[in-house]
Parts: C-alpha cells; sequence; structure tokens
C-alpha cells in the first residue's frame, strides 16, 4: 500500500501544482494535469493507477452527462443535427479511411476518426458556462451538438465489439439507442426521487453513485463497454433543475478522480515517438481547422448568421473525453497502438489549450479573420428608429417605454417572445458588427444596450449614434463617459440601484 | 494488488449497498455509519455476496485518510479556543473517568491489552450522531449544543494521538518507544502544518477558484501523507495535520463542505468495509458483555457528564441536554479498533465487540436525543427559548456589498455574512463584520450564522430554492430578498418575505427613466 500512496502522493502534488498554474495562466486545467503526467512518469509507475484512472474516466463522462440538458433544445435541434451529421460522417469518417489507407488498423483508424469528428461535452459546457449567457444561440447550438455526439459516441462504442457484423453491429446500436431512451423516460419519471435524495448531500452523492454502479453492472452483462454505462447513467440523471445539488454533491468527487485520470493519461503519454507528434500534429490541423471550417460552412447554409457560425464552430474544436477513455481502454488491452494512444492524448492537450483560447478570443478573431468578408444589408428600413439591444428583463422594461422599438437578440426563444409581442426584431449577437448594420445603427434615434458586453459597447460607441449603454465593467463604462449618452456598469447600475432601494426601505421601517 | 477495476461486480455491491444504507438511514433516522455496518455485516458474513479484498481494503484506507483530513479541517484555531476554553478541563476528565470505569469492566472479560484499547475506544461520543441530529434540532447554537460540539472537536484531537499510538509499528517495538517516536513525528509534521498554514493563504487565495482550491488542498493531503510515510508514521496522521494546515486559510468552511462529499463516500465504503471484515460470530461471541456494555455505556456517559457539567456550573438544561446527547460510543470506537486489529493488538473478536457496542448505544441514543424534550419534562424541567446571537444576517456579497452593511451598521449593532466568496472574504477582514466564508445551503452553516434568530435578513440573490428555505426557517425576523429573476417575486412575497427588491426591473426601471428623460441621470 505505501508504494501506491507514495504514486498518489506525487500525482496529486502534481495535480494541485498544474491546477494552480493554470489558475493564473487562465487555461484549463486539464491539460496542465497530461504535462504534469508527461513530467511525471519517469518518477512514478504502478499498473494499478490506470484502473484508478479508468474509475475517473468514468466520473468524467459520467458527470458530463448528467450536466447536458436535453431539454429546450428543439429551437437548434435541426442545426445541430446537420453539424453532428457533418462533423461526425464528414470528418470522422473522413479520418478514418485516411487512417487506413494510412495502414492503421481498423480500431486505431475508429479512435482517429473519433477524436477528429467528436468534440468535449466536458469542456463545451465548461466554455458556454463562462459565457454571458448560455441561452444564447451558439450556446444552445454548442450544447445540442454535445449531447447528439455523445450519443453516437456510444453506439460507435457500443457497437464496436461487434464489427464487422452488420447485424450484431445494428443490434448492438439498437440496445444501446433503447438504453438511451430508456434512460431519458426513467430520468423523468424518477424526478421527484431524485429531488427528493438531492436535499442531503450525502444521500444523493451515495444515491447518484449507485445508479452508475448499477447501470455499469448491467451494461456489463449486456455486454458493453463503462463507456456507454457511464453517458445512459449520465443521461438518466440529467433531470435538470432536479438534479442541481447531486451535481454539487458530485463535483469534488469528479474533481479527485478527473485530477487522477489526465494525470495518469499524461504518465502513460510518457514519451512520445516522433511518428506520434506527427500524427498529432495532424490531429491537431483537423480539429482546430478543418473542422471549425466546415462547421461554419454548414452553419453558413443553415442560415445561422456567420458570427454565430463562427462562435459556436470554435466551442466545438477539441478532443471529446470519451475518446480518450475509449483510447485508455484500448491501450490497456494493446488494440491501439503506443504512437496512436500518444498522438491522441496530445492532440486532446492542445486542443483543450486552443479552443480555451479561441473561445476568450473569438471576437477578435472574427472581427478580423471573417466579417471583412461577410456582406450585409440590412432587413430594418426606416430610419431615426430607437434600438433595444437584448430582451432580458432590463430590456423588455425599455422596450415598453419606447415607441416602435427595433429589438436585436440572439436567443431564439426570446426572440419569439419578442415578435409574439409585436415588436421588430433582428437576430444577431451584438459583438457581430452584422447585427448591427442589420438593424440599420447608423439610421438609427437612440440605441439602448441593456446586454453588459464591454465589446459590443466599444463596438457601439464606433457608429456615431448616440447610445445608452450597459458594460460589463466600470473601466469600459469610464472610457465611454464621453461619447455615450448615459454608460453604466452593469454593476454600478445594480449596486446604486439596490443602495437606493435598502436605504429606501430601512426608511420606511423606521418612518 | 488490485486483483480487479472499480467496476467489478464485488464493488457495485458494495456501492449499491451503500446507496441503499444511506436511503433507509434517510428514511429511519437512524445514523449513516450504524446503517453502512449493518450492510456490510448484512452482504459479508451474513449473505455472504461480498468478500474483503484488497481493493476494498484501498478503499477503507482513503476513508480512514480523508476522516483524518477532514477532522483536521475543523481545526480552526481562532474557532478552537473559545471552544476548547469552554471544554478545556470536561473533556479530559470524562475521558479519564470513562476511560477508568471500562478499564476496569472490561479487564473481567478480556486480557489486558484488550481491555485497554476498549477502555480506550469508549471515552469517545460520536460526532455522526451527535452533529446529525442537533442539526436535525437546530441545537447546535444552543449552549448545550455548543457545549457538546467543543467535546466532540476536542475528543476529535486525542483521537489523532491514539491513532499515532497504535499504527506506529505495533507492540513489537515497545508501546512506550512507539509513543515517543509517534508524538515526536506528530510535533514534526505538527510544525510544517504550521509553516504551510501561515505560507499557504498568501500563495493560493489570492486567485484560485474554488474548484482548483480543492485540487490543490487535495494535493497538500498527499503531499503530508507522503511525508508521513517518509517519516515512518502513519499516513493518517498526515492528512490530519493537512487539514489542520489548510483549516486556517480564509476559504477553509468552503473546502471543508468540498471534502465533506469526498470523505463520506469513503467513509461510507469504509464501515461497509468494516462490516465486510467481521464474520457472524466475530460480532456475537461477546455479545452477552456487548449488551452489558452498552448499558454501562450509557449510564456511565450519562452520569459523567451531569456531574462534571453541574461542577462546571451550568444551567439545569444544559446539564441535563447536554448529558443526553452524549450517551453513545463513536464510530471512532470502532476505527481505533480496526487500527488496532491491523497493529495486532487485539483480535476481530474485540472488534465485533466494539461494532456491536456502538450498534447499540448510537440506536438507543438517537432515540434518546429525539426524545429528550419529554424526558427532561419527565424530571420536572422546563424548556427555555434559545435568544438571538446577531441582529442582521446578509447572505451573498455582490457589488456594493460593502456600502450595504456599512448602511445597515448605522441601525444595527452585530452584522453577519455568509458568502463563499474570496472576494467577500478580503474586503470583510478586518472590518467590524462576521463573515462566514461559506454557503447558506448547507444546515450546520445556517446554525452557525444564526439567521433564524436574527431580526433582519438582508438575501441577496439568493438561489430560489435557497430563499424559500430560509423564509420557512426565518423566526421572527424581516425578510428582505434581492432578486433578479422576474416573476418570482409574489411567490416570495406569499412565502413570507416582507420585501423584494427585484433587481432587474428596477434597474429596467432606472434605465426607462434615463431612456424617458433623454439621457440624463436624475
Amino acid at each position: 500500500m505505501t508504494e501506491l500512496f507514495l504514486a498518489l502522493s506525487g500525482i496529486f502534488i502534481a495535480a494541485g501544482i498544474a491546477s494552480f498554474t493554470a489558475d493564473r495562466l487562465s487555461i484549463p486545467s486539464e491539460t496542465l494535469y497530461i504535462i504534469a503526467g508527461l513530467v511525471l512518469s519517469p518518477l512514478v509507475a504502478l499498473p494499478e493507477l490506470e484502473l484508478l484512472a479508468e474509475t475517473g474516466a468514468v466520473f468524467v463522462v459520467f458527470l458530463a452527462a448528467m450536466h447536458l440538458r436535453t431539454d429546450e433544445l428543439d429551437a437548434v435541434a435541426m442545426d445541430a443535427f446537420w453539424l453532428s451529421a457533418v462533423q461526425v460522417l464528414l470528418v470522422g469518417g473522413g479520418a478514418v479511411a485516411v487512417a487506413v489507407w494510412a495502414g492503421l488498423t481498423i480500431m486505431e483508424a475508429v479512435l482517429v476518426g473519433m477524436a477528429c469528428g467528436l468534440s468535449s461535452s466536458m469542456l463545451g459546457s465548461n466554455l458556454v458556462a463562462v459565457e454571458v449567457d448560455r441561452n444564447l444561440l451558439h450556446g444552445r447550438l454548442t450544447e445540442a451538438v454535445n449531447v447528439m455526439q455523445d450519443i453516437v459516441a456510444i453506439l460507435v462504442v457500443g457497437s464496436l465489439p461487434f464489427w464487422p457484423v452488420i447485424g450484431e453491429t445494428i443490434g448492438a446500436m439498437a440496445i444501446v439507442a433503447g438504453m438511451v431512451v430508456a434512460a431519458l423516460v426513467l430520468g423523468s419519471r424518477l424526478r421527484p426521487l431524485i429531488a427528493y435524495v438531492a436535499e442531503e448531500s450525502e444521500t444523493g452523492l451515495l444515491f447518484a453513485l449507485m445508479v452508475l454502479w448499477a447501470v455499469v453492472a448491467v451494461t456489463e452483462m449486456l455486454p458493453f463497454n463503462t463507456i456507454v454505462a457511464a453517458v445512459v447513467a449520465g443521461t438518466l440523471l440529467s433531470t435538470h433543475p432536479e438534479n442541481l445539488d447531486l451535481l454539487t454533491s458530485l463535483e469534488p468527487v469528479k474533481e479527485f478522480f478527473a485530477a487522477l485520470f489526465f494525470v495518469v493519461l499524461g504518465m502513460l503519454v510518457a514519451a512520445p515517438s516522433s511518428p506520434a507528434l506527427l500524427l498529432a500534429a495532424a490531429l491537431i490541423a483537423v480539429i482546430g481547422l478543418v473542422n471549425p471550417l466546415l462547421s461554419m460552412a454548414v452553419l453558413y447554409l443553415r442560415g445561422v448568421s456567420p458570427h454565430d457560425g463562427f462562435r459556436t464552430a470554435f466551442q466545438l474544436d477539441q478532443v471529446s473525453e470519451i475518446v480518450l477513455l475509449l483510447g485508455l481502454g484500448l491501450h490497456v488491452t494493446g488494440s491501439v497502438s503506443d504512437t496512436v494512444f500518444q498522438a491522441v492524448v496530445m492532440a486532446a492537450a492542445v486542443t483543450f489549450v486552443v479552443s480555451s483560447f479561441t473561445t476568450h478570443n473569438v471576437d477578435r478573431f472574427y472581427r478580423r479573420l471573417v466579417h471583412p468578408f461577410v456582406h450585409v444589408t440590412p432587413p430594418v428600413e426606416h430610419g431615426d428608429h430607437v434600438i433595444v439591444a437584448g430582451f432580458g428583463p432590463i430590456g423588455q422594461t425599455v422596450a415598453n417605454a419606447v415607441e416602435d422599438p427595433v429589438i436585436v437578440d440572439n436567443d431564439p426563444v426570446v426572440l419569439q417572445q419578442a415578435r409574439q409581442e409585436g415588436y421588430e426584431t433582428v437576430a444577431g449577437d451584438v459583438r457581430d458588427p452584422g447585427t448591427w448594420r442589420r438593424a440599420a445603427v447608423e439610421a438609427a434615434h437612440m440605441v439602448v444596450l441593456t446586454v453588459p458586453l464591454d465589446d459590443a459597447a466599444k463596438l457601439l460607441s464606433t457608429y456615431g449614434t448616440p447610445f445608452i449603454a450597459l458594460t460589463a465593467s466600470d473601466d469600459m463604462a469610464d472610457r465611454l463617459a464621453e461619447e455615450a449618452v448615459f454608460v453604466r456598469s452593469a454593476a454600478a447600475l445594480r449596486r446604486e440601484t439596490l443602495i437606493e432601494a435598502v436605504v429606501n426601505e430601512l426608511d420606511g421601517w423606521e418612518g | 494488488m488490485l486483483a480487479t477495476t472499480l467496476f467489478s461486480p464485488e464493488i457495485a455491491a458494495i456501492v449499491v449497498l451503500a446507496g441503499v444504507a444511506s436511503l433507509l438511514a434517510r428514511a429511519t433516522r437512524q445514523p449513516a455509519p450504524l446503517l453502512f455496518l449493518i450492510a456490510g455485516l448484512a452482504a459479508g458474513p451474513g449473505l455472504g455476496v461480498v468478500q474483503s479484498g484488497a481493493t476494498i481494503d484501498l478503499l477503507t484506507d482513503f476513508g480512514l485518510l480523508f476522516l483524518l483530513f477532514l477532522i483536521g479541517l475543523e481545526m480552526k484555531m481562532e474557532r478552537l479556543k473559545p471552544m476548547l476554553e469552554q471544554t478545556i478541563w470536561i473533556s479530559p476528565a470524562q475521558m479519564i473517568m470513562t476511560f477508568v470505569v471500562f478499564a476496569v469492566f472490561s479487564s473481567f472479560f478480556f486480557p489486558l491489552t484488550a481491555a485497554l484499547v476498549i477502555a480506550l475506544a469508549t471515552t469517545y461520543s460520536s460526532t455522526a450522531v451527535v452533529l446529525r441530529l442537533l442539526s436535525e434540532r437546530r441545537e447546535i447554537d444552543t449552549e448545550a449544543g455548543r457545549l457538546d460540539m467543543g467535546l466532540l472537536l476536542f475528543e476529535d484531537v486525542t483521537v489523532i494521538l491514539v491513532i499515532a499510538v497504535l499504527t506506529a509499528g505495533g507492540v513489537s517495538s515497545g508501546l512506550l518507544f512507539t509513543s515517543i517516536r509517534s508524538v515526536a513525528a506528530v510535533g514534526l509534521l505538527g510544525a510544517i502544518a504550521a509553516a504551510v498554514a501561515w505560507g499557504f493563504p498568501r500563495l493560493t487565495t489570492e486567485s484560485s477558484s474554488m474548484r482548483s482550491l480543492f485540487v490543490q488542498s487535495v494535493g497538500w493531503l498527499f503531499l503530508f501523507v507522503g511525508v508521513a510515510e517518509l517519516a515512518g508514521i502513519s499516513h493518517e496522521i498526515g492528512a490530519f495535520f493537512a487539514g489542520v494546515a489548510l483549516a486556517q486559510l480564509p476559504a477553509h468552511d468552503e473546502l471543508h463542505e468540498r471534502v465533506q462529499p469526498l470523505t463520506d463516500l469513503f467513509m461510507a465504503l469504509f464501515f461497509i468495509g468494516i462490516g465486510l471484515q467481521l464474520s457472524s460470530t466475530d460480532l456475537l461471541v461477546h455479545w452477552k458483555v456487548a449488551v452489558i456494555a452498552a448499558v454501562l455505556v450509557l449510564l456511565d456517559k450519562f452520569v459523567v457528564h451531569q456531574l462534571l457539567f453541574r461542577a462546571a456550573g451550568y444551567s439545569r438544561e444544559t446539564v441535563f441536554r447536554g448529558s443526553i446527547n452524549m450517551t453513545q460510543t463513536s464510530e471512532f470506537s470502532i476505527v481505533l479498533g480496526a487500527t488496532a486489529v491491523a497493529a495486532g493488538l487485539i483480535d476481530t473478536g474485540v472488534l465485533g465487540f466494539l461494532t456491536l457496542v456502538a450498534l447499540l448505544t448510537m440506536t438507543v441514543s438517537t432515540v434518546l436525543i429525539d426524545k429528550q424534550d419529554w424526558l427532561f419534562r419527565m424530571v420536572g424541567g422546563t424548556a427555555s427559548q434559545t435568544t438571538a446571537t446577531t441582529d442582521v444576517v446578509v447572505v451573498g456579497f455582490g457589488s456594493g456589498g460593502m456600502e450595504i452593511l456599512d448602511i445597515l451598521a448605522d441601525r444595527y449593532d452585530d452584522i453577519t455574512v455568509v458568502a463563499p466568496l474570496v472576494d467577500a472574504a478580503r474586503q470583510l477582514a478586518g472590518s467590524p463584520y462576521t463573515h462566514i466564508f461559506a454557503d447558506i445551503r448547507h444546515e450546520e452553516i445556517r446554525q452557525r450564522s444564526g439567521f433564524r434568530e436574527a431580526s433582519l435578513i438582508l438575501a441577496l440573490h439568493p438561489d430560489p430554492e435557497t430563499a424559500f428555505e430560509l423564509l420557512e426557517e426565518t423566526e421572527r425576523g424581516r425578510v428582505i430578498i434581492v432578486t433578479e429573476e422576474t416573476g418570482l417575486g409574489d411567490s416570495y412575497r406569499e412565502a413570507g418575505a416582507d420585501t423584494v427588491l427585484d433587481l432587474a426591473s428596477m434597474s429596467g426601471d432606472r434605465l426607462r427613466a434615463v431612456v424617458e428623460r433623454g439621457g440624463e441621470d436624475d
């Protein structure tokens, strides 16, 4: 036991340092875990770690599936379907074909194909979570694509052992699909129970683990891989909002196992060979460039604005955690070579960082790379109008006070509501110059920006139209103070309003 | 070493058992460790479905590790001091008296070493039972509750010394020698912990997210475990001191809450593992003595606590309730028993005995604690009201938080802020306001904040579920809820909120007024 404890000490100390560093560099800690593993590999080696790491990975996949919301996706279902289809069939399928042609085994080719064609729900939901609003079009699209791709992933993983016998393969896929449907149905039936167990952290945690382990036991009997079980169990417990407390109790357990998994993954890569580096570079090019470009094209053809297409595409450009778990399993059993395994893990490490970087700087890239080539004709014809950007609670209040405003928003559900209330609407992101042009911003009498985004406020100030704006930072509010008719950071507006209200309230009681 | 993966049928059986036991514990209001033990006993010796093995041993090891880490995390010096001052002589006196009683009692039935281990194990009362029931009964903040929590805390501290002695090489190298060596090693680790406690906050809390802080803490945990291992003392002690070091962080409450689930998980597996290790003969070999011992525990703990509390001059009610609460042995008695078995000091029959005593006393004392109001009336007492400990509780701390506190401070004396935010910690450090760095969602935090008795509760952007719970549980204070979710205002008011400030629509109104005036703020 001593040896194992020392190994774990090494791993978690490394993970601690990695997570500390990742925080400071604002990059996903998973990547630094992998790098920590690379550094650690000559120092620590224990076969048992793979087993613990597998548990960790199953946990990560399970939690990612639990996070996915299957409701409220109807609005973007078709776009997401086409996007998933192109990514999986064209990019993934293409990669499989090239890999086979290049002499890899079928298993290796499948792993490479999945690495290229599937993106990470775990990272995707992290990336969307830092966004202003998960409900924006690109947020919804990302989530819907993640759901669809996870299902595709377990269909492939579940049927893998039965290839190439067509009947059995299709049978296996049918059973896996049946399990997903059963999980969705059962999950919604279990809502009251989930709400009950979630009330107490310990019961909630042990209940969720019981579900996971029970589903694993059942799927293994069928016999399917633990990956299938993890996704199915996660789907079963994905009943939002009842599962929110469950997620909170499970989070630390996941962090613990995720650190273990990613560090061990890095340790298994050890010193990558040069063919592995070459393959990793190719994978990164496909995942980071080819895939997003194709995705943008698909979304453009589907009528999604270039800006939303761009944002969505660059949130779906990483290796999926399911692929890493599959890779680990195949590597342990010797079904894939060291080279392919190493390449996939390294591609994951790099794409995690790249994807987080592109997401955080997406507007800058968009304005430099795409916007100059986008031609927009404004659908709003009349001039001297008032534009109200953002139709949230604040936007709605403002819109009420204005005659015939043009509403700009990016959430399909909200836009629908605005149209029903009789407003003229423009769909688009306020950080996208195309959106403003479509709203005929230069002919407008006044613009009220109620979405507190610095980039949007700054962009708005370039049109010369009088504007009232909320910003994210006090800094930006100060900078725009001269140009704007009225500008406050959202926090400052809320702070002022709150303090005034509390003082009134206390005075009222005393009076 | 690990013959199976963690997804083997055996582990699956254990995890499912843990889930079922936890549901049952919740439904029957019995302490969860008890149900885990019973589940383990049922699955192992009872039905023979699961055998103890290397993987299960590893998981139980993790259980102990995280348990002691968590105990260490409770050792925040500034909070410890006032608690321990109250109990500084009561707790050791209780432990010594109970130890003597049970050393004498056990020596009639067991060999000397076993009798001493039993006596030691019996001195502890159960944090799991007392904390849980007092939380449910909302009595942690009563005088009796605080007194008992102080005693339990002191007992926790001594557990670490006992484990240090028991694990450091067992009997082979001589108890005295190992004791000295362990105490020296503990001192060494304590010094490292102090150093870390001084350096770590400067290093980490400045910009770390909670998520990252948690992983870093697990890193520290294993660093201490590694050092302990290299120093030749048990890794549990390392875990304890890692916890002590981190307990001094401003974020320690939230860290504690984050470590809790992992501990819950591994402890569940630990107790099931203990159940699996025992055979039915182990459990029942001394059953008659165990029944007598259980009765003796109930009497001894009640009487000894009564005497000591009375001597300390507590009120009649506190003496009675404080004593009733402590009438059981602890899950630690099983932990210590298991450690002693591993060190070769006792056989599994004695562990079975300790387990049975714990099972019996925990069950009976749960009933006693539940019925204590009735019992107290039976002995002629009258229940008293608890008094307010704070005037205002502010839940959350957003932008403008400090200004609002200052406005409130003009009108109220004691203000407590409950917010798990690093930013709040930084701003509130050195301010006259009490800050609890944790989420009000946790029952323990609710007790400590004293919001139920406060005269004003200001909830800044609570999630709706928490808001409704707060409204339901407030006893006499006014409640102001600040929210940004339009549409909840009426439900909040119906649930008893005196004022709902819908910040989104109020901000909207303000902006609308600006628009209407053509851009001029008033």
